[in-house]
């Protein structure tokens, strides 16, 4: 069996998993939508504040993109609490013991992650799209956004799972995933503009993984002439968000893959 | 050629502490081999090593002939494992769970329906094949655990304490389906020592990450368990002294005692009566003779063993 071969085998065990578990597919497939209707009603006064935002563009234009990157974001911080569940269960020594090739256990759980994180995605641009949310860019822009969405979920999968392996416990990973959660998505771009901010934050969102990412999914999102106005604290291409996240990836993939192979060695 | 499971000189150690030390083992042929400790003896350790869930310090783990260390692929294709009682995700029936195992294991897919029945059937599961694993007892779960290892028609199984937290009729299910495996060689760890007697043909006993012994259960009980025999006989009725004396005049008795009126213990030397015999002469006093508690040799030889690495 090729690693591809056994990739794909464990990719669908744990898409499996997920679409046994009604209750778990429900809240899945509820929270991206939660997200958007309670963070676009909450926050949508914001897009009559003079000068705050670009004449015309919507707070639902504006926050849509974050809420996919929040949604990728906080769906990622899970997958480590699955991982303990194996570790702990005996379900992954049960994997061990046979000839599967070690790699394709991780890239199949994180690639499982990265495809629900893609799946909610599109949920929300559905229900974003009825609200009257367009991509400027068209097919291409989604497929663009979905791309760096998906990335971004594996990029923080690799936080999550290498918690998980360490730690060998759930709550731990829920603890950490929610403390890293809010201060991240708060001092970033996702939901309000760096103009907003105090300076101190607006420094820290300069910097914040989260806001590069939204950024890159608004420049295939938002109109290039809203685009051009609108005060984006970071260079903002889909280019340079994907290298930045392969670069947050090489970390945090790299630990889980550092601690994964102590576990199973 | 007939399965194997070898350790050479293998040595496993956990920082300081050296769990394996220097085990030679070599089991060959289609056989059932208990293997024995303390807690903390080294046997999960070893089992580990040869399934290539942790790796030796020094030495070789060999399956079939195969280094586990060099080819783990190729070392278990050919073996099976079930390390105490795995969950099984509750929301997949059995045969959904078996068909991944399959997947994983390469089984063709043309033969995967009929492997998994023949799995199923073998652990009397057949018609749980379709529920869901979640409603199942810890001992349903085990059964299609055991199914699960015969998925590949390996040739050798580890099972490392297969009936661990199981009820006593989930134990004897086990066993059972130990027993029929046949033309495998098993390699079992248990605490169990009557499960061991009643399944196993040879036994390997380890304590402190030593091998003290490996031979056929019949030697290693008659080398070390001792030349007494004893047996507790409980009776339905007050023993009378009158028959009390007919038993502890028997040749070959050598200690008669009253536990209480309704209770003895018998110590005999088995070169000269046999239980069977014993039992025949307790018998023929028809004084309502209900229960017949014997020491078992292994336990003798194995706390015997133990006992003198302490």
């Amino acid at each position: 069996m090729s690693l591809a071969a056994d990739t794909y085998h464990l990719f669908r065990r744990a898409i499996k998993k997920v679409l046994r578990n009604p209750i778990l597919l429900f809240f899945s497939l509820l929270q991206p939508i939660i997200f958007l209707v309670l963070f676009t009603q909450l926050f949508s006064k914001f897009a009559s504040v003079p000068g705050l935002f670009p004449p015309g563009l919507t707070y639902l234009e504006y926050a849509t993109p974050g809420i996919l990157l929040q949604n990728g974001f906080s769906s990622a911080l899970q997958s480590g609490t699955s991982m303990v569940d194996e570790l702990n269960s005996g379900m992954l020594e049960k994997m061990l013991v046979t000839p599967v090739n070690r790699s394709a256990i991780l890239l199949g759980r994180l690639l499982s992650d990265a495809f629900r994180v893609v799946v909610q995605s599109v949920i929300i641009l559905v229900l974003a799209y009825i609200l009257g949310f367009n991509v400027a860019a068209g097919l291409g822009g989604v497929v663009s956004m979905l791309v760096v969405i998906a990335f971004f979920g594996l990029a923080w999968s690799g936080i999550s799972l290498a918690i998980g392996l360490r730690t060998r416990s759930a709550e731990t990973v829920f603890g950490i995933g929610g403390f890293l959660t809010f201060p991240l998505l708060f001092m970033s771009d996702a939901l309000v503009p760096t103009s907003a901010m105090p300076s101190w934050m607006a420094s820290i969102s300069g910097v914040n993984p989260i806001s590069f990412a939204v950024d890159a999914v608004r420049s295939v999102s938002i109109p290039s002439t809203a685009l051009s106005t609108l005060s984006l604290s970071l260079p903002g291409d889909v280019a340079s968000a994907l290298g930045y996240i392969a670069a947050i990836a090489i970390v945090t993939l790299g630990a889980t893959l550092y601690l994964f192979r102590k576990v199973v060695s | 050629m007939a399965p194997s499971l070898e350790a050479v000189k293998v040595t496993k150690k956990f920082g300081g502490f050296t769990a394996v030390s220097d085990l030679n083992l070599k089991i060959q042929g289609t056989k059932c081999v208990g293997f024995l400790g303390p807690n903390g003896a080294g046997k999960t350790t070893t089992m580990k090593m040869f399934t290539g869930l942790i790796t030796t310090t020094s030495g070789n783990a060999l399956i079939n002939g195969v280094d586990v260390a060099k080819d783990k692929k190729a070392a278990l294709a050919s073996c099976a494992t079930l390390i105490e009682t795995p969950e099984i995700y509750p929301a997949l029936t059995p045969k959904e769970a078996m068909t991944m195992l399959c997947e994983i294991r390469g089984v063709p897919p043309e033969e995967r329906n009929k492997r998994i029945d023949e799995a199923l059937g073998k652990v009397k599961m057949q018609e749980w094949e379709e529920k869901k694993v979640g409603s199942f007892s810890k001992g349903m779960k085990q059964r299609v655990n055991v199914a699960s290892t015969l998925l590949s028609d390996p040739d050798v199984i580890i099972l490392d304490e297969p009936s661990t937290g199981l009820d006593p009729r989930g134990m004897s299910e086990v066993r059972d389906i130990v027993k029929s495996l046949g033309n495998r060689l098993v390699f079992m760890s248990s605490h169990l020592l009557a499960e061991v007697t009643e399944v196993c043909q040879e036994v390997a006993l380890i304590d402190h990450g030593k091998l003290l012994v490996y031979d056929t259960i019949e030697n290693v009980t008659s080398r070390f368990a001792g030349s007494s025999g004893e047996v507790k006989i409980g009776f339905a009725r007050p023993l009378e002294i009158q028959m009390g004396a007919v038993i502890s005049n028997l040749g070959g008795v050598t200690s008669f005692s009253r536990v209480n009126d309704r209770q003895v213990v018998v110590k005999f030397d088995p070169k000269v009566l046999t239980q069977e015999k014993l039992f025949e002469a307790i018998a023929g006093l028809k004084a309502g003779a209900q229960t017949f508690e014997s020491s078992s040799g292994l336990e003798d030889a194995y706390l015997s063993l133990i006992k003198e690495t302490l």
